[in-house]
Parts: C-alpha cells; structure tokens; sequence
C-alpha cells in the first residue's frame, strides 16, 4: 500500500470558547474522491482551514505527500500541491474573470513576480482559455468577477483551483447557492475533472444527492471528532450517522 | 495618441511658456509622478500609506546632504534614489508585518520620526533651516543652472520613472499586485507569497518617491523640512483621489488639478486651504472615481442622450 497522499494525526484546534476539532485522523490515499460530511458546526470548514494552512492546529500534524506541512502559510502549501475552492466564493472582484484565472495561472508558473515583461504575453495565457471552456466560462471571460451570479462565481473559484495544477483538490461546499440544474452541471464537472486528471479530491458537502453521488470514500464528522470513515454504502447503513443528522435527512 | 501628444506637448513647453512659469509647471510634473508613485502603493496594491512623503524627504535631503562632496547631479540623483528604495526594504519589512489601519498609522509614524530627526541632527540637516545654496552644477558641458536645460534634465527621470511605473502595471508583476489588492489572504491561496510583493511594491513607491524629492531639491535650490512633514504625505492621497485613484494617468491629472487650484487660490486669499478643501469635498461627493473617469461619464451621458432621442419619436404617434 502506499503512502496516504494526504494524512491528518491528532489534530486539535480550538477558538476561543470552541473546541473546533478534537484528535482527529484520518488518511486520503492518492486518487481518491473523499467527502466529508457532518452537520453544522461539525468542524468541515475548519478541517480545510488546517489541511490549507489558514489555521495551524494547536496539536497534531498535517502531511501532505509526505511531508510534514503542520503550520505552514497557504502559499506554501499551495506550492506544494494543495488547491482550495472556498464556500463563500472569494474572488478578485476588481478584476474579470480572465484576469483572475490568470493569476493564478502566472502565480502556478513562476511568472508572477516577473515585471520587466508584459502580462500580455506571457505564456500561460493559452491555459487560461482551456480553463474557462472547461469550466463553461468563457463566454463571462471580460466580466467583472463582482458581478457574477454565485454558480458562476462558484465555477470561477475552480477555475482558479485548477489553474493551480494541484495534486490535492480540496471543494468546500461546491454546489452551495446553486440551482438544481447548477448543481448536476458541477456533479458532472467534478466527476470529470477528477478522472481526467488524476486529481485527489477531498470535498464538503450539504447536499446528500451531490455526495453520495461523487464519493468514493466518506468521512463524517460530529462535533469536531470524527465519527466514522467508510463507503457510501457502509455510510449510508450506520444508525449512528443517522442519529448525528437527527433523522432529518434521508441517506 | 494621448502619449505622443504629451511628450511632445512636455518637449516643446520650455519654448512655448516664460521662464518664470517654468518652476512652477516642473513643481507639477514633479508632483505628478510622486502621487502616481503613491497610487502604485494605495491604489494598485492597497496599502494605505500616510508617509511617502518621509521617501520624498529622504531624496531631497540626499542631494542637500551630498552637497559638499561636489559629486555630479545624475550621480546624486541616482543615489537618491537608491537610499529611497533602501530605507523603504529595510522599512517596510517590519512595518508590513502589520496590515490595514495599523499599517498606515506605522508608515506615518515613520514619517513623523525622520521628520523630528532633521531637529535631532541640526548640525548636518541645517534643522528648520534646511539645507540652502543647492547647486545643480554642469552635465557633460550642459548648465543645469539654466531653467531650460533643468526642464529637460528632469523630464528625462521623470519619464524613466514613468516608464517603469507603467512596465510595472503593465507586467505579471503588477496583474499580481491588483490581485493582492483585491483580497491579500485570498492571493495566498494562489500560492503567492504576498509580504514580497507587497514590499516589493513599497520599494518602488520609495524609490520613486525619493526621485521626485531629488528632483524637487534640484528645482528649488533648498532642502527644508516641511519635505518630510505629514501634510506632504497627505497631498499625493488628495490628488490621487481627484484624479483616480486606481488608474494609471488620474493621480498625474489630479496632481496638476491640485496644485493650479493651490496656486490660484493662494494668489486671491489667504484662506486657500479652505477652499482647496471644499474643492476636494466636491470631488469625493460627485466625481468619486476622479477625472479619469469623466470621458466614461460622457460617453453614457452621450449614449443615454441618444437614446432619448431615439426613443421619442417612437413615442409621437401612438
């Protein structure tokens, strides 16, 4: 068996007057399509938080690959092999669609801190073309990030991630603020975009439909401690998953 | 278009104006690429600084300091310009480790230090005497002396220091530096280190900073402290506001803007300062994106005009 490409042991992290996650573990292996899965305040955005560098754990390690990235800033991560979609879509609202995929373009290359050469020809600009077909995007290329509706908006934060190449995909919420149709579109999406690339991807969800259709493996955590880790199917037979949702969502 | 016709237009003034409008339109130009200097930091990287003017001070006081070594005035004004970016590396590494509000009360209290060393060091800084008796000597044979010949000499570094503000927007670089701009933590998750660049853009605001002090020091034939004093650090924000904040020529229009409203007013009264105040008000009130957005505003303006009209007649029959 190989190495895990990602791996979280004993991770804690609390904020003031909240024990965000409680000694949690648990391995990605390389190719694989994980959810994670828990009800509000279960600690999923948090557990990105620390995967990516944004908040570094009081106790535990983080490797990614092997190496032990436990408190490193995102940039670093990030050049490691990590991307990050957000929940609540953070784009560069100043600048079009074309623009923001192509920093992220130029930031995955290298070129960014080029200044003596023009942005206008740099390299990577034939990548952000293919980025913005794949992801439906091309014809909001000129549009002010600002003013795209939150699918779009959405769509653009993967764009972004992709342009990263990373190894480890981490999507929070994807489908959040999309409409049924939006939703499928993603599913299919994701789908796609994880079996062409050999992507690892490790994604939150609140929408059941959405990840018992994509998951290969799901984690479901319950008040910062991990509850259990298994197939969809296992998942979907465990009375105390069932009981965590308070019955009020069919599995 | 606009460029050609501005150089040429800066190329021949020398011929065209009297002498005596010379200082005072050199003042702007100096003025001019200083506040696109501060832009590059406020508005195209967004850190609030409220002391460039302590760069300015650092080029003026770099020619008054080097006065007795007689060196030659491209050779000061290239030292100028280096102590400007230097003092900003050493600088801004430590006060970028603070961002927003805290920032911006750093880089002034920065200024305001420099500005109170000038008292501390009145042996070599002449204190509220400042420096006088500047001479911008000989070039190559050329009198700088000479106001024409110094209209010429200034142009040149003023246009090198354009130059490379408009490389700089132009490149990777500086589409990373909006993107900063935007949203600093959202760009580490680009996998950019954004301290370096924020640094890097707060060199090159010093450095530019402290050529257009150099400049200034050269045209005026003094150095004083008023140079280094906040109000100076206040002035490019003002003009870079009237003009346009976030554009490349606006704080280089609001500059003339502000300092030909400055003169005029200090001709008719001497409450001036009032007046360029209510000025700026009017501005922020109605015209908040600054001058460089009033051909845009014409154009929907002509464009709703014309739809009017379109659409009356339409109307006529019915």
């Amino acid at each position: 068996m190989s190495l895990p490409l990602l791996r979280l042991a004993g991770i804690s992290k609390r904020y003031p007057g909240v024990q965000a996650l409680t000694d949690v573990s648990l391995d990605v292996p390389a190719g694989q399509l994980r959810a994670v899965i828990g009800p509000n305040g279960a600690g999923k955005s948090t557990l990105f938080g620390v995967i990516s560098g944004e908040y570094p754990p009081e106790a535990g390690v983080v490797e990614l690959d092997g190496k032990n990235i436990t408190g490193w800033p995102p940039w670093k991560c990030v050049r490691l092999g990590m991307a990050r979609a957000f929940q609540v879509a953070k784009v560069f609202p100043r600048m079009t669609v074309y623009d923001n995929v192509l920093a992220a373009v130029m930031a995955r290359d290298g070129t960014s801190w080029q200044f003596w050469r023009l942005t206008s020809r740099v390299p990577g600009r034939k990548r952000v073309d293919g980025l913005l077909a794949e992801t439906g995007l091309l014809s909001l290329a000129e549009t002010p990030a600002a003013v795209l509706s939150q699918g779009d908006r959405k769509r653009l934060e993967i764009a972004i991630a992709l342009a990263l190449e990373p190894r480890l995909l981490l999507l929070d919420e994807p489908t959040a603020g999309m409409s049924p149709e939006e939703t499928h579109a993603t599913v299919e999406l994701i789908r796609q975009l994880w079996r062409e690339r050999g992507l690892t991807v490790m994604l939150t969800e609140h929408d059941m439909g959405v990840v018992f259709a994509l998951a290969e493996e799901i984690t479901v955590l319950h008040r910062g401690r991990i509850l259990c880790t298994g197939s969809p199917e296992e998942i979907r037979g465990r009375q105390d998953v069932r009981e965590v949702y308070l019955g009020d969502i069919e599995l | 278009m606009f460029l050609i016709a501005l150089i040429v237009l800066l190329l021949v003034v020398p011929q065209i104006l009297p002498r005596g409008q010379l200082f005072f339109w050199q003042r702007v130009l100096i003025f001019a690429v200083y506040a696109m200097s501060v832009a590059l930091l406020v508005g195209f990287t967004g850190l609030i600084s409220f002391g460039q003017a302590a760069y300015f001070g650092i080029g003026a006081y770099t020619i008054g300091l080097l006065l007795p070594l007689k060196l030659a005035a491209p050779i000061t004004v290239v030292l100028a310009i280096i102590a400007g970016a230097v003092v900003a590396l050493i600088v801004g590494a430590i006060i970028l480790r603070a961002s927003g509000l805290a920032f911006g009360m750093l880089t002034l209290a920065f200024g305001q230090a420099l500005y109170q060393l000038t008292f501390v060091f009145k042996d070599i800084t002449g204190g509220e005497n400042g420096i006088p008796g500047i001479l911008r000597g000989t070039v190559l044979g050329i009198n700088l002396g000479n106001p024409v010949t110094y209209w010429y000499f200034g142009l040149f570094w003023l246009a090198l220091g354009v130059g490379f503000l408009a490389l700089v927007h132009a490149s990777p670089f500086g589409h990373t530096l909006r993107v900063i701009r935007d949203d600093p933590k959202r760009a580490g998750f680009l996998g950019i280190p954004v301290f370096r660049y924020q640094l890097g853009s707060y060199v090159i605001a010093g450095a530019i900073g402290a050529l257009a002090g150099a400049l200034y020091a050269l045209l005026a034939g003094i150095v004083t402290q008023d140079m280094l004093y906040w109000t100076l650090s206040g002035d490019p924000l003002i003009m870079s506001l009237i003009g346009g904040l976030r554009t490349f020529w606006g704080p280089a229009a609001g500059a003339v803007l502000f300092i030909w409203v400055q003169d005029q007013l200090a001709r008719q009264t001497g409450a001036w300062i009032l007046y360029q105040g209510l000025t700026f008000l009017v501005f922020v009130l109605f015209l908040p994106e600054g001058l460089a957005s009033l051909p845009r505003r014409y154009q929907l303006w002509r464009a709703r005009r014309q739809a009017r009209a379109e659409a009356a007649p339409k109307r006529a029959p019915a």
